[in-house]
């Protein structure tokens, strides 16, 4: 997992700060922005990101980051993390079914989440 | 309560249209408004469209008159039951059918011939009890948007709780390894978000304090300048931690107002957060206080922040109403503090209004409270203290909770306190007289013995020379007449933390132990 990077959206300030350090500290390079926007922007500058972790925030088909990575053929979804207070797979059927964390979580729980994406 | 003439309408119908007409006659004599059906699918399809009740005659219920009444009546709402008033042949045919009609409508069959007087008086009581179900229907309605409201509430409550926890949780984690500590940031981090949850459940318990009428105002005459200052000192760091600059203008001469103190505080420390909240840093928050010619004392809170957009400003006191920009969504907030604001202002006979010119341009808070009748201040404001500290003390602890009395106790030692610290009431009495201290600490909801009865058995034997201080998560006025009742010199209600603590110490006499 030490060469993976990461690209995390997370809007609390605070939050977005513990986990870019927190995953510093386990050799995972960890960028943090706030808005689906800037990542975009970042994605679109220069895609490098191994994983991209995002706080779902509403429906997840007018998230500009899920639509990145779906439009993405190389398998941009297969890279998606979604972190959130309700569970987007309970409801919104075939639209993800990818690894979801539930706030507030626990580091070793995203860092084995992250390992499990990594070998999938 | 206004209802439409189609909800208050009478369908008649008869086979012949010369009986119908008759009848319409009598029942617009009577005041009642009336329309004569066709068939019975007219009376089904109007049926369906509103009514206030139903005349019609027993011979138009043939198999597909009834089987058409019948299926109208079922698609009634769960509120709805349809006055049904038939004149009756009578038979057993007719019975088994009026059984069929009974089960989904408020049926009354009339004899034929019938007086007009007790004609009219059935009609107009059949469309009273129809008014009642109208009633009915509104009251379901407000309940089930009440209980949207509690739905949204929660899902909201949930949210604002998830990132302040998750910050605490992930916070917690970094321990270095090697000197198993955690650094000053990230217990720095801890004790915001704690603080942060703490403002949170705090103005959410009073929100419904508020609302079921139960906060009751301590009002005395007050200077309001003293007050105003007295909330910005407390601020200052907060205001500083996020760059602000923080500037009060107010008159030389007291502004003295009839007001209770901690809430015109609170009220100042809400407008005061939620400013310092929409300001991004480099920006400014300035209060006033002037008096009007309306014998009002004015206070004004501005700021350059982010301001409301002019379709949002009309709600911006209304609960869960917060900013939708960054800056607000990543700090959280539910829009419990203005609700608040406004609340207790009304309370105090007071009005509040927000301005803005909009997204960008900032925000201006006016408060504005009745000037006080009298020209004394009542008391001195109490000076509310962060952090003061005291001399040192002997202090007990009476804690069931581990990590609350390891943590508290470390805390206090490093203030230079003595500390001793006890897991039950019994544990704690025993604590307690052996040891004599200056101060107790008791937690209320004790293993045991509970903390009242600490405190009365602790007063039975060494009488006042010990205060004793009740921590409890309650903090009505009722619990914290209990906890004097039981022989507690003060209250405190958890989350208390050490500047509580130390400011009961520092308002605590004793000759130095240490």
């Amino acid at each position: 997992m030490s060469s993976a990077t990461v690209l995390l959206v997370e809007d609390h300030a605070e939050l977005r700060s513990l986990i870019v350090a927190t995953l510093g500290r386990r050799h995972v390079v960890c960028e943090g922005v706030a808005t689906p926007q800037e990542a975009v922007l970042k994605l679109r500058q220069d895609d490098r990101y191994s994983y991209v972790l995002l706080d779902v925030q509403g429906a997840l088909e007018g998230d500009p980051v899920i639509r990145y990575l779906t439009d993405d053929v190389d398998g941009g979804m297969s890279r998606l993390v979604l972190i959130g207070d309700d569970d987007p797979r309970e409801e919104q059927n075939d639209a993800y079914s990818g690894p979801f964390l539930r706030k507030p979580f626990d580091m070793n729980e995203l860092c084995a989440r992250l390992a499990i994406r990594l070998q999938s | 309560m206004n209802l439409s003439e189609t909800e208050q309408r009478i369908l008649i119908y008869t086979p012949r249209i010369r009986d119908a007409e008759l009848t319409e006659q009598i029942l617009r004599k009577g005041g009642l408004g009336t329309v004569i059906c066709a068939d019975m699918i007219d009376v089904g399809l109007k049926l369906r469209e509103g009514a206030g009740a139903i005349l019609i005659a027993g011979e138009s219920l043939d198999d597909l008159g009834v089987s058409n009444l019948i299926s109208a009546l079922a698609s009634q709402e769960a509120w709805s039951e349809m006055p049904l008033l038939i004149f009756a042949p009578s038979g057993d045919q007719a019975a088994r059918t009026y059984e069929r009609i009974n089960a989904r409508a408020h049926l009354t069959l009339l004899d034929r011939p019938i007086h007009v007087k007790s004609l009219l008086s059935v009609v107009h009581s059949a469309l009273r009890s129809r008014i009642r179900q109208y009633e009915i229907r509104e009251l379901m309605k407000r309940l089930e948007e009440r209980v949207d409201e509690r739905d949204r509430f929660l899902a909201i409550l949930g949210h604002e709780l998830r990132n302040p926890l998750g910050a605490i949780l992930l916070a917690s984690q970094m321990v270095d390894p090697e000197e198993r500590k955690l650094d000053g940031a990230h217990a720095a981090v801890i004790e915001r978000q704690s603080r942060h949850l703490t403002r949170l459940v705090n103005d959410l318990l009073d929100l419904s304090r508020v609302a079921s009428g139960k906060i009751i105002l301590k009002q005395q005459v007050i200077d309001l300048v003293a007050v105003v200052r007295q909330s910005m000192q407390v601020i200052r760091d907060t205001a500083m931690s996020h760059k602000l600059e923080m500037n009060l203008n107010a008159p030389a001469e007291p502004v003295l107002i009839q007001a209770d103190p901690v809430r015109i505080d609170q009220i100042l420390g809400n407008l005061l957060t939620n400013s310092i909240k929409y300001t991004p840093e480099g920006g400014h928050v300035t209060v006033s206080i002037e008096t009007n010619s309306d014998r009002a004392a004015i206070i004004r809170v501005k700021d350059d922040g982010v301001g409301v957009s002019p379709d949002r400003i009309g709600r911006i006191f209304e609960l869960f109403n917060q900013a939708e920009n960054a800056i607000g969504r990543s700090q959280g907030g539910m829009g419990i503090g203005l609700a608040l604001v406004r609340n207790l202002v009304s309370l105090h006979g007071g009005t509040v209004s927000a301005s803005s010119d909009g997204v960008g341009k900032g925000s201006e808070f006016v408060v504005a409270l009745p000037l006080a009748k009298e020209q004394t201040v009542s008391s001195p404001v109490q000076a509310r203290k962060s952090g003061a500290t005291s001399a040192p003390r002997k202090i007990v602890i009476v804690e069931d909770n581990a990590d609350v009395r390891d943590l508290l106790r470390l805390k206090l030692r490093k203030l230079g306190h003595e500390v001793h610290a006890a897991a039950d009431g019994l544990e704690g009495v025993k604590a307690v007289i052996e040891i004599r201290p200056d101060l107790a600490l008791v937690d209320i909801g004790l293993p045991g013995i509970d903390g009242y009865e600490v405190a009365a058995r602790v007063r039975q034997q060494v009488g006042h020379d010990v205060f004793l201080v009740a921590v409890s998560g309650f903090g009505l006025p009722e619990d914290k007449r209990r906890a004097q009742e039981a022989g507690f010199d003060e209250h405190l209600t958890k989350p208390a933390d050490v500047n509580d603590i130390e400011n009961v110490l520092a308002r605590f006499q004793r000759r130095p132990v240490l």
